[in-house]
């Protein structure tokens, strides 16, 4: 058991560790290394409900402040990467992925193999987005046109946690915004249901509208030089009124383009 | 022998990690998510899902908090809070994948943690453990402590005795499950010399457990 039979860490020992491959290490250093890496205990979450109340102030304040900045296309854009890139990796998790980890204890990387993970990503985008968004089966008169996303985000977050402790979770002061505006503890079920629906629909809508076509028409490239002509025959016509025959160069046939953009203003 | 072949680097699969240590069994199951569970997460999170917010935040805290103890010491938790803070509002900015997700949030914690130590002008890994970490009470070896305990608290305590560089690639290594390339992207290094401090680091924790050096 002498200790000089311990291996060494070497560079390559690094270096495999760092792509998650396996390394030969003292027995000790391996105890201590699984020690950083032991589940969480208790105390290392109580930030939780501090971290959630700011987030949940932060969703409010977002959507209050700026319902319809011009950055919502750019954040939806933004939202459909990343559930395309949500799909990858679901999908790399799912097709053999978990066999994978189990096995190797190799996480497959999404930057390496997402190339091959997309081909199968359908599959999977469908878990994932299901995952996500889950709302209520039960169907409601649902006639607001577009419903304050803050109060979406309150829905979806008290249909989540209604599923463990259905009358606590209206409770909490979060929820007081959602239960003043569905009118009461009771109808937050259908409210939230029926908000949800036509959150969904109004997305949808949104996103299919939202396709390329707000290109700046290029077109009077070519028109460069004609409208340097177009300049001085604006001039000219209070000019011509003076004088029309003494300017014979200035005829009104060398500039049969240029006339119907300065007979506009007139 | 006293070896074991043992993988890290992606401790996301911790029990891959705990299987090699069955001794250690916790009674608190892993929390942590899969990464498919994480990135779905983020999409609901976006979206203002207070739920998939909990998920985010139970899948990232633990490390983030084992990797700003690393940094500042006893004040990760406040640290942490103040990052989450930032991690809450800015979080419909971010686009990404799980593991980028982990990037972003180290980032803003790092940026949070160097802001804390600028203010307390101090460097934690030498100003402080002996009162942050119970096992390392008065005089007692931190390594000597780390064998017989080996808590969590004082594996970390053992990281952050290290060259601050060292510490905080080994930590992003080990704890965050980071490769090369994302711990240079948050330290500012190329992969390379992540990897050179990340080598020395585990040759002077090796030299620390076993030999105590």
């Amino acid at each position: 058991m002498s200790k000089h039979q311990q291996p060494r860490i070497s560079r390559r020992t690094a270096a495999r560790m760092l792509r998650g491959a396996p390394v030969i290490v003292p027995d000790a250093l391996v105890d201590l290394l699984a020690a950083a890496v032991a589940p969480p205990r208790d105390g290392e979450l109580v930030g939780e409900q501090a971290a959630t109340t700011a987030f949940l102030e932060a969703a409010h304040r977002d959507t209050v402040l700026q319902p319809r900045s011009p950055s919502m296309i750019k954040s939806m854009l933004a939202k459909a990467l990343t559930v395309k890139i949500a799909a990858i990796a679901a999908a790399i998790f799912t097709v053999g992925g978990v066999a994978t980890a189990a096995v190797t204890g190799h996480l497959p990387l999404p930057s390496n193999s997402s190339s091959t993970g997309a081909s199968t990503s359908s599959h999977a985008a469908n878990t994932s987005v299901t995952l996500t968004t889950t709302p209520g089966s039960r169907t409601s008169s649902a006639h607001q046109g577009s419903p304050s996303p803050s109060l979406v985000g309150l829905c979806h977050a008290y249909i989540a946690g209604a599923g463990s402790d259905h009358g606590k979770a209206l409770q909490n002061p979060a929820f007081t915004a959602l239960i003043t505006s569905a009118g009461g503890k009771t109808k937050v079920d259908a409210y939230c249901a029926a908000l949800i629906k036509a959150k969904h629909s109004e997305s949808s809508a949104t996103q299919g509208a939202g396709s390329p076509a707000a290109g700046t028409a290029p077109g009077n490239s070519a028109g460069g030089h004609e409208a340097s002509t177009d300049h001085p025959t604006g001039p000219p016509t209070t000019q011509h009124t003076g004088a029309p025959t003494t300017h014979p160069t200035g005829a009104p046939d060398p500039h049969p383009t240029g006339a119907p953009a300065t007979h506009a203003p007139h | 022998m006293m070896s074991r072949i043992t993988r890290w680097g992606r401790p996301q699969r911790m029990g891959d990690v705990l299987e090699s240590v069955p001794k250690r069994a916790d009674p608190l199951p892993p929390v942590t998510p899969a990464d498919s569970d994480v990135a779905a997460a983020i999409v609901a999170a976006q979206r203002g899902d207070e739920h998939a917010f909990r998920v985010l935040y139970r899948a990232v805290q633990p490390n983030l908090c084992r990797y700003l103890r690393v940094l500042v010491g006893q004040d990760a938790e406040d640290v942490a809070s103040e990052a989450w803070l930032q991690i809450a509002r800015d979080l419909r900015s971010f686009s990404g994948d799980a593991s980028g997700f982990r990037g972003w949030t180290a980032t803003i914690a790092r940026r949070r943690a160097l802001d804390h130590l600028r203010k307390a002008r101090r460097r934690p890994a030498v100003a402080l453990p002996t009162e942050w970490f119970p096992e390392h009470a008065a005089g007692q070896d931190a390594a000597a402590a780390a064998i017989e305990t080996m808590s969590t608290d004082a594996a970390l305590a053992l990281i952050a005795s290290l060259p601050p560089d060292q510490a905080e690639a080994v930590v992003l290594a080990v704890v965050m499950g980071m490769d090369a390339k994302a711990a240079g992207a948050i330290l500012g290094k190329r992969p390379g010399a992540v990897r050179t401090a990340v080598y020395r680091g585990l040759r002077t924790l090796a030299q620390r457990v076993d030999g105590r050096v």
